[in-house]
């Protein structure tokens, strides 16, 4: 069983309320995100198209996280979530190097990592995850990936669009409704 | 309630709700071997929800946004532990969640900062006899007591009266109604009116051309989107500037097939979430534009046929061209003469346009054939385009362009503005928030200083009122004194927010008192003398706040107020109290009764007839004995209860509907005869006798304002980025078009504290790629950006989406002047802006002239990493 996230990326206008709406639940300070979201530009001025992407934990098949982790704090759920028991965590970093998509988080305070468990509480009471239900262009879902790509399509991106490493690392379970810009090699990161 | 029953446990909430750390510990590196490790989940405890069973209270996000959203918090033994947005029905299209945005996510980190004011405060080196101005905003702060501050206040009061009269006070806001009943009781303060969002859109008083006020109201319902071939966004941003509602409506007609279009410097967040085709314009140049794109028009009418609406403007229009001439027209001069070059031998041709405008005149073709009368389009605009200088005639223009082609008053079309929450989502509220019962003073004082002159008037004690914009509109100029020695900060961020702000902190430190009801160190509180802490709205009893026209949010409190803050009511209460006044004569009674009276007074419409209103909520006798409030029992569609705890009400809305067929103008264009505009023709009026006899009654420049709308060289425009104002020749000394885009961090002023929005948000200079690359500026780097009223730093964003010529101040960040230099560091805009004014009035925020360079000196922070103005005075 696999869960992830379903992003619509035609939908999304790079506001970074996902982002605060992982802190919130979180409850991260500055420095520590769970969830990011950046913007990209393509082309040159005036022949330019833009997209955004949001990112947290893509709940890999492969966890490099879980494989790299020396003292076993990082585990799969029964739904295929990856958890970090962060009472264990000894913060040596190795999820941190080793996962190729950033998500798990050194946070310093607390000398210990951190990551997106996809609202595992939350969901258990029935609840979608902070970000998904946050979006204000209902651009995210969460799910058990097969149902995700029912309710979706099957023809969703895995992962392979240029600004993120190749899905054949780790095998991320996202689904990406894409922009066809977001395929094109050169791009520019836009921090507006 | 007193500090001492209720500190602890809000300190404890405090910290619990806001904690920001900002240690920079070093770390140790732990060894750790990379053994793969496939752990069984029976090992762990998985985890569980930390917030649950939490009480949701739905609250206050009130801010100038436009928006209004849901916005629900969790409080969990005593501290706010999460938020979250509405979640009280099903999601669909048709009848959507009014989920809000990023800085409503944020809402807590502005009510429980560790930068709230706890403490009234005064400036240590202030006294009566001696207010040592200079040291205003360099001062350091000492913590006084109520009675300390009330009395202070109250006393310089009493004397600034007795001395220099009322005309003394200024208040820092945007009109009086605004403004602050201790002062409207005591005899009345001079006001300044800034045009601020609207510009030259304040200019138009429905009575002249036939637009509403602020072209309000017009937009269709947003069902009928669907029924555009084409929606263009001129100037306007929505996903930024109407987050929440509006662009979810707008996917809806992406999705369905709707084109669209941007006309704006910059390629925004908007027209990617569209794909809108954008058109690059320079800023302040956009009634040459339209000017342009009515010549073509016009030739293409000629050349194609089937562009120009006739019927429609012969049937709902005046002054289109010489068959059409209003009654009351002093010369025999009309709007096609203009455009084709009778007047000045200049046709406004697509070439014409282009070499102002910057748009290439085969684009300007296009366009005019898009706009052409087979589509059904859907013409919006924000205001930006209209805060220029020069901008006067824009909003005749961009109606005429759209008479031409037809585009109101019809299914799949209409002509209006796309701004806040009713963007996209025009018609009559289909639900209303009733009154307090509060009564609004009236100001005895005459003279409204117009926003640009505001600050200078301090010095020269000179202005010429041409209007309380959003009071009584504009009227003729008329010339004043005064002599100010007082300035107020109640609810507005003036100082902040208006132009000239350089000379603004000057003025301030000219006065003789300065006082400042504000939440944290504000721009207006650190130049202040006295500094009373206020509540947030999520510390009041509760209020309602109208939202688009299906929704409206009540919110209840969240918490006591914290540390020693007060509410608005309670602070003004014991001002005019120690001014000698009865309170009641602005609050009769508690904010818990007016509360109560703004929810007894909803109304609803009926389900199949939206002419008809009724009450919205059931009141009982139980319900009023509870609240101890008076009231009278009342039936309507939804408990008190339940209306408290669903956070409002929304209004379920089905594709069909009967609230579905509003369309803008439709009434007039249905029967023009029995539904008139109120205009003298009773028609739109493309030349117009009273738009020209109330522009040329201001006096403000020596412009002649032509009926027509005319081309109006502005006094600082793109023609000034060149050395002697001519297109073309070579570039000044300040080359480059200034802009200040709204920004998704601030709703104008309000959150740029907020440390997760200064970290999502870094609040850059934006650069156009090309003029970056001439200076040797990459990303990151310090720029210095200065105007000839002042510098600013900020961090280079280069961006390829935006119009080479143009820099984008972002607008409403805090000023952080460093005394040495004098140099902003905060990158306020209108520490930029100087006291320019457009013929009318209307401050020039979007076409000024600035220069720019990599900053030799010491990089600049980023924002997330500066000093968050915490006073601890513990």
């Amino acid at each position: 069983m696999a869960v992830g996230f379903y992003f619509d990326q035609t939908r999304c206008i790079g506001c970074r309320a996902c982002q605060i709406a992982c802190k919130d639940k979180n409850r991260l300070d500055v420095g520590t995100l769970y969830r990011h979201v950046d913007t990209y530009t393509t082309g040159s001025f005036p022949d330019v198209s833009m997209y955004n992407c949001t990112l947290a934990c893509n709940h890999c098949d492969d966890p490099a996280c879980l494989k790299n982790c020396p003292v076993g704090a990082i585990y799969k759920a029964p739904d295929g979530t990856v958890i970090q028991d962060q009472s264990m965590c000894v913060g040596c970093r190795m999820c941190v190097m080793s996962c190729p998509y950033h998500a798990p988080h050194y946070i310093e305070e607390k000398h210990v990592s951190g990551k997106c468990d996809g609202c595992y509480g939350l969901r258990q009471e029935g609840n979608l995850p902070a970000c998904v239900a946050g979006c204000p262009n209902r651009a995210l879902d969460f799910g058990d990936i097969e149902e995700l790509k029912e309710k979706y399509g099957d023809d969703l991106d895995v992962g392979t669009i240029t600004v993120l490493p190749s899905p054949d690392l780790t095998h991320p379970n996202i689904l990406i409704k894409t922009k066809d810009c977001a395929f094109e090699k050169d791009y520019k990161e836009l921090n507006w | 309630m007193t500090i001492t029953d209720t500190t602890i446990s809000r300190r404890g909430f405090l910290g619990a709700s806001a904690a920001v750390a900002a240690s920079v510990t070093a770390l140790s590196m732990t060894g750790c071997s990379a053994d793969t490790s496939l752990e069984a989940y029976e090992k762990h405890e998985l985890p569980t929800d930390p917030a649950k069973d939490g009480e949701w209270v739905t609250a206050a996000c009130w801010h100038n946004c436009g928006g209004r959203c849901m916005n629900k918090v969790m409080v969990k033994d005593g501290a706010v532990v999460r938020q979250k947005t509405d979640d009280t029905h099903d999601d669909s299209f048709d009848y959507p969640q009014q989920r809000g945005c990023v800085r409503g996510k944020t809402q807590q980190q502005q009510c429980f900062g560790v930068n709230r004011l706890k403490y009234p405060m005064k400036r240590k080196n202030w006294s009566p006899d001696n207010p040592n101005g200079d040291l205003r905003g360099k001062d350091e702060w000492e913590r006084i007591s109520w009675d300390e501050a009330i009395n202070y206040v109250a006393d310089q009061f009493k004397t600034i009266k007795k001395k220099y009269g009322s005309q003394a006070f200024l208040i820092g806001s945007y009109g009086s109604t605004y403004a602050f009943p201790p002062l409207l009781a005591y005899g009345g303060h001079t006001s300044i009116a800034d045009t601020t969002s609207h510009g030259a859109y304040n200019l138009n008083p429905a009575t002249t051309i036939g637009i509403p006020a602020y072209d309000a109201g017009n937009c269709n319902d947003r069902f009928d989107m669907l029924n555009a071939d084409l929606i263009v966004f001129h100037s306007s941003n929505p996903a930024w500037s109407a987050a929440g509602l509006p662009s979810y409506n707008y996917i809806r007609a992406k999705e369905a097939g709707v084109k669209f279009i941007t006309i704006d410097p910059v390629y925004t967040a908007s027209a990617q979430l569209l794909d809108a085709d954008w058109i690059p314009i320079r800023g302040g140049t956009d009634t040459a534009f339209l000017l342009g794109v009515a010549y073509e028009m016009l030739r293409l009418d000629k050349e194609e046929g089937d562009i120009i609406d006739w019927d429609f403007l012969d049937k709902y229009t005046v002054g289109f061209d010489s068959k059409h001439k209003p009654d009351d027209l002093k010369e025999d001069v009309n709007f096609k003469d203009y455009v084709t070059g009778k007047y000045d031998k200049t046709p406004k041709t697509a070439e014409w346009a282009s070499n102002i405008c910057g748009v290439s005149a085969e684009r300007i073709t296009e366009y005019a054939r898009q706009l052409g009368k087979k589509n059904n389009v859907w013409l919006l605009h924000n205001f930006a385009m209209a805060r220029c200088n020069g901008a006067e005639n824009l909003p005749q223009m961009f109606m005429t362009v759209g008479a031409m082609g037809g585009h109101m008053g019809k299914k799949g079309n209409c002509t209006a503005n796309n701004y806040h929450a009713n963007a996209g989502n025009g018609g009559p509220a289909l639900v209303s928030a009733g009154s307090t019962g509060f009564p609004s003073l009236e100001n005895k004082v005459p003279g409204t200083i117009p926003g640009p002159q505001a600050w200078e008037a301090c010095f020269t004690g000179k202005y010429r009122d041409v209007g309380n914009w959003y009071i009584t509109g504009a009227n003729a100029g008329k010339d004043y004194t005064c002599d100010i020695h007082c300035i107020v900060h109640d609810e507005n961020a003036y100082l902040q927010t208006g132009p000239n702000m350089k000379r603004g902190i000057e003025a301030h430190r000219k006065m003789d008192f300065v006082v400042s009801k504000a939440q944290f160190l504000t721009t207006q509180a650190k130049y202040s003398d006295i500094v009373l802490p206020v509540t947030t709205q999520w510390e009041v009893p509760g209020g309602l706040l109208s939202s688009n026209r299906e929704f409206i949010l009540c919110y209840s409190k969240v918490i006591d107020p914290l540390f020693e803050a007060k509410t608005d009511q309670e602070i003004n209460t014991l001002i005019m109290k120690a001014l000698g006044l009865d309170p009641k004569v602005a609050y009769p009674f508690g904010e818990k009764q007016g509360f109560f009276n703004a929810i007894a007074g909803c109304t609803v419409v009926a389900d199949k007839d939206p002419s008809v209103t009724e009450p919205l909520v059931t009141i009982t006798s139980a319900d009023i004995k509870k609240w101890g409030v008076d009231g009278k029992p009342q039936k309507g569609r939804v408990s008190l209860n339940e209306f408290i705890k669903n956070g409002g009400y929304q209004v379920k809305r089905k594709k069909g509907d009967a609230f579905s067929s509003y369309i803008g103008y439709g009434d007039f264009v249905k029967d023009p005869k029995a539904a008139p505009l109120t205009t003298a023709s009773g028609k739109l009026e493309i030349t117009c006798q009273a738009k020209a006899d109330l522009f040329n009654s201001f006096g403000l420049c020596d412009r002649k304002y032509t009926p027509y709308p005319a081309y109006i060289k502005p006094d600082i425009g793109y023609e000034t980025t060149f050395k002697d104002g001519k297109i073309g020749g070579e570039k000044g000394d300040y080359p480059y078009i200034m802009f200040n885009p709204h920004y998704f961090r601030r709703s104008h002023t309000v959150f740029d504290n907020c440390p997760w929005l200064r970290e999502a948000w870094p609040n850059p200079v934006f650069l156009a790629a090309s003029d970056a690359k001439e200076k040797g500026i990459v990303d990151g780097d310090t720029v210095r950006v200065w105007t000839k009223y002042g510098e600013v730093l900020r961090k280079a964003c280069v961006m390829e989406n935006m119009m080479p010529g143009e820099v984008g101040i972002p607008h409403g960040s805090w000023v952080r002047v460093n005394e040495q230099t004098g140099i902003d560091e905060g990158g306020a805009d209108n520490f930029l802006i100087g006291n320019d004014i457009s013929g009318g009035g209307v401050t020039s925020y979007n076409n000024n002239n600035c220069n720019f360079e990599k900053y030799t000196g010491t990089p600049l922070e980023d924002d997330k990493d500066t000093d968050l103005r915490i006073i601890d005075l513990d």
